[in-house]
């Protein structure tokens, strides 16, 4: 039994040798998750900043230089162009020079002095959908706040909520770097694992490894450990790095969100060895990398909820460890996720980990026949 | 006239001096033949002749230009067969010469290529398919499009068996013009004691240059003097298989091929191949490329599943117990198989513990190899860097590392210089009186003769099985190489 751990642990040596004398897959080791981690952040970001507002003030009260001021404070608004009528407001929407258009109508203060309930009228940049609603949002926000101070006692004029869970400044940046630590995690263990087998294939020294005494689960071990302490050694500095740089609260327990991430990064260890032990070639690991990537973030609930795909595929999300991988890092980050729910997510990864890593097994065993 | 000449020229790889302060001229319209040790500089120098490397001194003119700063046009007059040349494997024959025609813009007349390389029956085989001389052969055809006026090849001959290297020689001599010039460096003697001049370097220097034929008259006195040159060799006692410790086993017959067959479809790859070896026999295997060796190789040490039959080592079913049966075997990969990232002593280091040393054994075994095969100065460094010789050297090194009493070699002297194969067989022939069963396979002929029994592989089945007198006696050849040559004839009809 210890005569084959030390054999064991040759291999996950020459496995580390191997990953940390290549110049280039230390590069992606390191470099390449920190870069785009901060990259990434910044880029796929759906805040919205430096908005330009055009305005028609017909009622040019105390009430309405007011409100328009608040838009002038407000961090994320840039310019306030006046103008005088719609046609010029729409001129200027026209031509982007402004995001959205505000039109205060000349009873607005009349309207409030007199309790009675009035309407300001938001123009937004359809054009851009998503900025539209994310902008409709900060003036709804900024409306109401206002109109809760003029009037707090006496009848809400217009009333907007909005409340935001898990993410009450609507900051977006924080949904997207949970979902990027994940997926960088998931990529480079992928990519680690895939090219492990392959690449000794390729290079004929899988042959002498079928020949010594090593037995295909030796060989296994081998290939599984020195991946899996990368990736989590890996996720483990990113976290970090969200944490005091981007000031990302981390709300769970750091034990469940190790053991979570151990279990997510060994199913898909053995989704990248299951690749692995059926390629000829580093260049058909990586097309399998591919292959299997796209479908799996597609497929992960990042870019639809997985409760709008049709049923099918929801059935099919089930075998896809990015979803609950994914699930897992946001719900401990964010959420504080309990045992019981980190539990729930855990059993799926378990098997797939289970079936990959058994399959993997079983393929190089055939292989050599 | 000279093709090249050489003035003061050296190159260093991170101190290390591997051609140092060498002057050469290379006479056109003549085959100039580069002999050396391995790690003498041989390919250094040919890469530095085409502008592949920049030298740190010195001056090369190539046809009168400078390869340094007139490289493109250099490229044009030029045709340069590395020691692995880049055959598209996806793709056919055929397909590879059209892409090298086009490439070179040159028309697509390939008859004269085909019928000389025998591949016309092939052209529609994709070239990852063929076997290792027929390889050499493509890619020495496809180097010849275009007649260059000077042909550079690196060593094109390791790992060809004798009839295909008889055509790549024929090739170059009969399709290349009375003005071209050629350099050939090679490992085979007998290659070289048949061209026009011979260089010999010696760590970075030209040590002879001049007619092989003034040096020796006959190819055995050519490789003697060569190896006078080159520092002498003299034969000690292998330290190997002085520290050998024997394991004790009552088996007779150490290996046993019972029936192995190997079926492609309905293309038989090995067909009913049985022999048995005892204990201490040294057993080589021979035959031209693609016969066979290789594919009967790999069943009998389990890579490969054999579709009926099987091998037994030390009398363990290598299909029935796969692990227990490998635990006897040192093998030695056809085509270099340890980890290049790796260097020498961590190369050594992993295949000891994966082979069971550890700890205090681990360090004494591994310092005792790395004195026995001399790395201590090349025991830092990457194993893929090292030229070809020394990657043999230390693939031998790894394979002997756990004393195994079974010791299965894939063309283990291919591309090694000669007298680190005069080194080879010494510990070979010893470790086989110390008990070790020895099963090889070569394409170097004089090697067959330090065979016990040679089994003669030709498309998939042996044609003859004997010690190397009774082979050659079966047709009455003076040499071995003329037995088969004869023995596989003889099967054709």
């Amino acid at each position: 039994m210890i005569e084959k751990l030390k054999k064991i642990l040759a291999l996950i040596k020459k496995e580390f040798i191997i990953t940390w004398m290549d110049p280039k897959s230390r590069g992606i080791i390191i470099a390449l998750p920190i870069v785009q981690l901060i990259l990434f952040s910044y880029a796929i970001t759906m805040e919205v900043k430096n908005i330009d507002v055009v305005v028609v003030d017909q009622d040019n009260s105390t009430e309405s230089r007011e409100l328009i001021s608040r838009f002038d404070l407000s961090p994320q608004f840039r310019n306030i162009y006046r103008v005088e009528n719609m046609k010029q407001m729409q001129n200027k929407l026209d031509n982007k020079d402004a995001n959205m258009g505000l039109y205060i109508n000349n009873d607005f203060s009349t309207n409030i002095i007199s309790h009675t309930p009035t309407d300001v009228l938001i123009i937004t940049d359809g054009r851009q959908t998503n900025s539209a609603a994310i902008v409709s949002g900060y003036v709804s926000q900024i409306v109401s706040d206002y109109s809760q101070e003029i009037a707090p006692t006496n009848g809400v004029k217009i009333n907007v909520v909005t409340r935001n869970w898990y993410n009450p400044n609507l900051e977006y940046r924080w949904f997207i770097l949970t979902v990027i630590v994940a997926m960088l995690a998931a990529v480079i263990t992928l990519i680690l694992t895939a090219l492990s087998i392959a690449r000794e294939r390729e290079m004929g020294t899988f042959d002498q490894l079928i020949v010594s005494p090593l037995s295909s689960v030796d060989i296994l071990a081998g290939k599984t450990v020195p991946p899996l302490i990368i990736a989590m050694a890996l996720t483990c500095v990113m976290t970090f790095v969200v944490k005091i740089f981007f000031g990302m609260p981390f709300e769970g327990s750091i034990v469940l969100f190790l053991i979570s991430m151990f279990v997510s990064l060994l199913s898909l260890v053995g989704v990248g060895l299951y690749i692995s032990s059926i390629c000829r070639t580093q260049q058909q690991a990586i097309l399998g990398v591919i292959t299997f990537m796209m479908p799996a973030v597609l497929l992960s609930g990042f870019i639809s909820p997985i409760e709008d795909m049709p049923v099918f595929l929801q059935y099919l999300t089930l075998l896809n460890p990015i979803r609950f991988f994914m699930v897992l890092t946001r719900g401990i980050f964010l959420k504080g996720m309990n045992f019981a729910d980190v539990s729930m997510n855990l059993v799926p990864l378990i098997i797939t980990a289970t079936i990959t890593l058994a399959l993997a097994c079983w393929s190089f065993k055939k292989r050599q026949n | 006239m000279d093709t090249v000449t050489i003035e003061h020229l050296t190159k260093n790889f991170r101190g290390m001096t591997a051609i140092d302060d060498l002057s050469l001229k290379i006479e056109k319209g003549k085959i100039t033949g580069l002999i050396g040790s391995d790690g003498s500089g041989k390919t250094t120098l040919i890469r530095l002749i085409i502008g592949l490397l920049l030298p740190d001194h010195g001056k090369i003119s190539v046809l009168g230009l400078n390869p340094e700063t007139q490289k493109d046009e250099l490229n044009k007059k030029i045709g340069y067969m590395p020691q692995k040349f880049g055959l598209y494997e996806d793709l056919t024959v055929i397909e590879n010469l059209r892409l090298y025609a086009d490439l070179k813009n040159v028309a697509h007349d390939f008859e004269k290529l085909l019928e000389f390389t025998n591949l016309k029956k092939f052209q529609t085989r994709l070239a990852g398919a063929l076997s290792g001389g027929m390889k050499q052969k493509l890619g020495l055809a496809c180097v010849l499009l275009g007649s260059p006026e000077f042909l550079l090849l690196d060593e094109p001959s390791v790992g060809v068996d004798p009839i295909s290297r008889r055509d790549l020689m024929r090739m170059v001599r009969d399709l290349i013009s009375p003005e071209t010039t050629v350099l050939w460096s090679t490992a085979y003697l007998d290659e070289a004691h048949s061209f026009d001049t011979g260089v010999v370097l010696n760590q970075g220097k030209v040590i002879y240059q001049g007619k092989p034929y003034d040096l020796a008259k006959t190819t055995e006195e050519f490789e003697n003097k060569v190896i006078d040159l080159m520092g002498g060799y003299r034969k000690t006692k292998s330290r190997i298989a002085e520290n050998y410790i024997p394991k004790n086993s009552d088996v007779e017959y150490t290996v046993v091929a019972d029936n192995l067959e190997k079926l492609y479809g309905n293309f038989y790859a090995v067909r009913n191949n049985s022999f048995k070896i005892k204990k201490g026999e040294i057993f080589g295997l021979l035959g031209p490329n693609g016969a066979g060796k290789s594919t009967s190789f790999k069943m009998m040490c389990g890579l490969l599943k054999p579709t009926s039959g099987t091998a037994r080592i030390m009398g363990v079913d290598i299909t029935e117990d796969p692990e227990n049966a490998r635990a006897n075997l040192g093998y030695m990969a056809q085509k270099f198989s340890l980890y290049e990232a790796l260097t020498v002593k961590q190369n050594l280091d992993f295949f000891a513990e994966i082979y069971g040393i550890h700890d205090e054994n681990l360090k004494k075994r591994v310092d005792e190899i790395i004195d026995i095969f001399g790395f201590f100065q090349t025991r830092g460094q990457k194993s893929g860097e090292l030229p070809l010789g020394f990657k043999q050297k230390l693939s031998l090194a790894c394979a002997l590392i756990h004393n195994p009493p079974i010791l299965f070699l894939d063309e283990p002297t291919s591309g090694v210089d000669v007298i680190t194969r005069r080194e080879f067989w010494n510990h070979i022939k010893s470790l086989a009186q110390k008990g070790v069963t020895v099963l090889v396979t070569t394409h170097f002929m004089d090697e067959a003769e330090y065979c016990d029994r040679i089994s003669l592989f030709y498309k998939g089945e042996a044609v003859a099985i004997g010690t190397p007198s009774a082979l050659k006696n079966k047709v009455r050849a003076k040499s071995m190489e003329e037995a088969f040559m004869k023995l596989i004839l003889e099967s054709e009809k």
